[in-house]
């Protein structure tokens, strides 16, 4: 990791989704240990920044550097689908399965680790965030705070150095919320967070900035 | 010509119904002809009109370009192999055999054509809608509009696994791995479709579904079927006669 | 393996969508009115699944998984597959209205005969445990081999009744450009009986008698 810069940095960025532009002249910088709560009502473009932060939504603009290294094509960003870890919105379309454990091994073997390795990663990650009696369960059977929890466990498995979450207690009762929470300052990463929820912001972000409307 | 129509806007369902019947109509006539020379014209045409709508924005240029050269990979297939016959140490070329790949090469892109320039603009919706006024039985007409409802749900939930697997690092390439993560994403799609399957399966006994409702769709009136069978026959009488 | 239009004779066209149609009208009989919502879902679900690209050398191919779709569907494969057919040849081009009868039976024929073969090796026992993983893995390859290969059998014959010697090298060549999208569609289907059976046994078991 580069201690000097920052991990993220993002010069006059210009997101699109559909065609339709939904963040204009946008600067964005997270350095290594914060937490950075991104607000704003749904509409505002939080999930496209998401995205795009991945590659998945092409820049319309802007520069981007991500880890110290500029990143434009899909070339450039996807060795970085790891390193950088994002948690979707919808924790149902990120678990793989069958079975909790070989969803949390997913993201190893795509790195190249065997069978055993990876699910030895797999196990300690549940063990760590505390759901190591889940891992033979089958992920279509979760609860939906269970189902966050397992899908924070697939992208920790890959040992992010970023994690990037999507609206992370959206859906979660009280205790499953606080629990998530709980699980994300532990886990002492640099993360930026997007959120329309004030109250999941809480003492956990160290930083914090508001999307606009986009402009008419 | 018809007007310019933005792809969502959906016709009138008699228009629809006339555009889906004429594509399967010349599809019958045009595959059966013999004639180089009207096949010629009839491509010509097709070429025009598929053209003309992809000027007015119906059918975008790019996609009509790709579809002629997805259709003409099997026409290549054809003069790689017909017009030559193996005989002796090497192949011969064949007068009778060129003939045949010339004839089928105009039918494969003259239906194409036509069809392309006659459905330009219609979505899976409207296909739908058109086949079921022109007198599929009731219960296939339902299972088609279904599957076009449901094939929107499934599309977007398989670019969703596809963007969180991309996510965790999956990169396909020609390996194992790739096999069994496109496996995976397979088996997905097909347990979303059960597991919506099921809900919607309550929904329907929520609502004391019993016996069949009525069906949307109305036959077409008995007369127009007459004429279109009668104008069927006498095209292919015609063309027949030209051959 | 969709066959072209203005290939195929018009005995053999019409040959073909008259059994075509017995075909369609059997399944739309034995799939009763409240499964329709659960063969439209899994028909849609299969055409998805064929738009996935599989990276092969340098070119990739697309899933054709009629074999698996049959096993699944039995005698309701007519039917679905008519639907997806007609929609293929009106947005895609890919097929056509007048060979939209051969082109279903070269689809479906082998689907049902997968059905009919390899059901017994994939339904859970009494008590629901699944059969075991090896038995799976061999009911989904023979479900691939049994789809591609009667499919490219079937295309053969209707070009044979068609042309004749005419078309004997064009089989040739169609056959081996199948053959990657064989061998393919066999590893995935494999693997893909094998997880179902793990991931939500009930779907095999809707495999029905």
């Amino acid at each position: 990791m580069n201690a000097a810069g920052p991990l993220i940095l993002g010069r006059g960025l210009r997101l699109a989704r559909a065609g339709k532009v939904v963040v204009e002249a946008f600067d964005l910088e997270l350095h290594a240990g914060e937490r950075l709560f991104v607000l704003g009502a749904s509409g505002t473009g939080k999930t496209t920044l998401l995205h795009s932060l991945l590659g998945f939504v092409p820049l319309a603009g802007g520069e981007l550097q991500l880890l110290g290294r500029t990143c434009r094509s899909e070339q450039d960003f996807a060795p970085l689908r790891g390193p950088l870890g994002l948690l979707f919105q919808d924790a149902g379309d990120q678990l793989f399965g069958p079975t909790v454990a070989e969803d949390a091994a997913f993201g190893p073997l795509n790195r190249g680790a065997s069978a055993a390795e990876a699910r030895e990663i797999a196990l300690q990650t549940l063990a760590r965030i505390g759901i190591a009696h889940l891992a033979e369960r089958p992920v279509h059977a979760l609860s939906g705070g269970e189902q966050r929890l397992a899908a924070l466990a697939g992208v920790l498995a890959m040992s992010p150095q970023v994690l990037l979450l999507d609206e992370p207690t959206t859906g979660l009762d009280e205790a499953a919320s606080e629990r998530l929470l709980g699980v994300l300052a532990d886990s002492g990463l640099s993360m930026i967070v997007a959120s329309h929820d004030p109250a999941c912001v809480g003492a956990l972000a160290t930083r914090r900035i508001t999307l606009a409307p986009a402009p008419r | 010509m018809r007007t310019a129509l933005p792809a969502t806007a959906t016709p009138p369902a008699p228009r629809l119904r006339l555009r889906l019947g004429t594509a399967v109509g010349i599809s019958v006539l045009l595959s059966q002809l013999t004639s180089p020379g009207l096949l010629l014209a009839a491509c010509a045409a097709g070429l025009l009109l598929a053209l003309a709508a992809s000027a007015n924005g119906v059918l975008p240029l790019h996609s009509l370009l790709r579809r002629i050269a997805s259709v003409n990979l099997f026409v290549a297939m054809l003069w790689l192999t017909l017009p030559w016959a193996l005989q002796g140490g090497g192949p011969q070329w064949s007068e009778a055999g060129a003939h045949h790949a010339l004839l089928i090469s105009l039918r494969t892109n003259a239906v194409a054509l036509g069809c392309m320039a006659l459905l330009a603009g219609l979505d899976a919706f409207a296909i739908a809608r058109a086949a079921a006024g022109l007198g599929l039985p009731s219960r296939l007409a339902r299972l088609l509009v279904l599957t076009v409802r449901y094939l929107g749900v499934l599309d977007d939930t398989r670019r969703r696994i596809d963007l969180a697997m991309r996510a965790r690092g999956f990169r396909p390439g020609a390996n194992r791995r790739t096999v069994a993560v496109l496996a995976q994403q397979l088996a997905l799609i097909l347990v979303h479709a059960m597991l919506r399957a099921e809900r919607v399966d309550l929904a329907l006994r929520a609502r004391a579904f019993a016996t069949a409702p009525q069906p949307a769709t109305r036959a077409p009136r008995p007369w127009r079927w007459a004429a279109g069978t009668a104008a069927l026959c006498l095209g292919s009488s015609l063309l027949w006669l030209l051959r | 393996m969709h066959l072209a239009e203005g290939v195929l004779s018009a005995p053999v066209l019409a040959g073909a969508a008259a059994l075509a149609a017995a075909g369609v009208a059997f399944g739309l009989r034995r799939l009763g009115e409240a499964q329709l919502p659960l063969a439209a879902l899994l028909g849609a679900a299969f055409f998805v699944a064929s738009t996935i690209h599989v990276p092969v050398g340098v070119g990739s191919v697309h899933l054709i998984l009629n074999g698996l779709a049959g096993l699944m569907l039995g005698w309701a494969v007519f039917p679905v597959f008519f639907v997806a057919l007609l929609l293929q040849a009106a947005l895609f081009s890919f097929g056509g209205f007048t060979v939209l009868g051969a082109n279903l039976l070269i689809m479906a024929l082998p689907a049902v005969a997968a059905h009919y073969l390899l059901r017994r090796l994939v339904r859970p026992a009494e008590d629901g445990t699944p059969p075991p993983r090896r038995r799976l893995l061999v009911a989904g390859a023979a479900c691939g081999i049994v789809g591609i290969g009667g499919a490219a059998a079937l295309a053969s014959l209707a070009l044979v009744l068609s042309g004749g010697h005419l078309f004997t090298e064009l089989i040739g060549l169609l056959v081996l450009a199948h053959l990657p999208v064989f061998v393919v569609d066999a590893l995935i289907s494999a693997a893909t009986v094998a997880l179902l059976a793990r991931m939500l046994p009930a779907a095999l078991a809707a495999v029905r008698a």
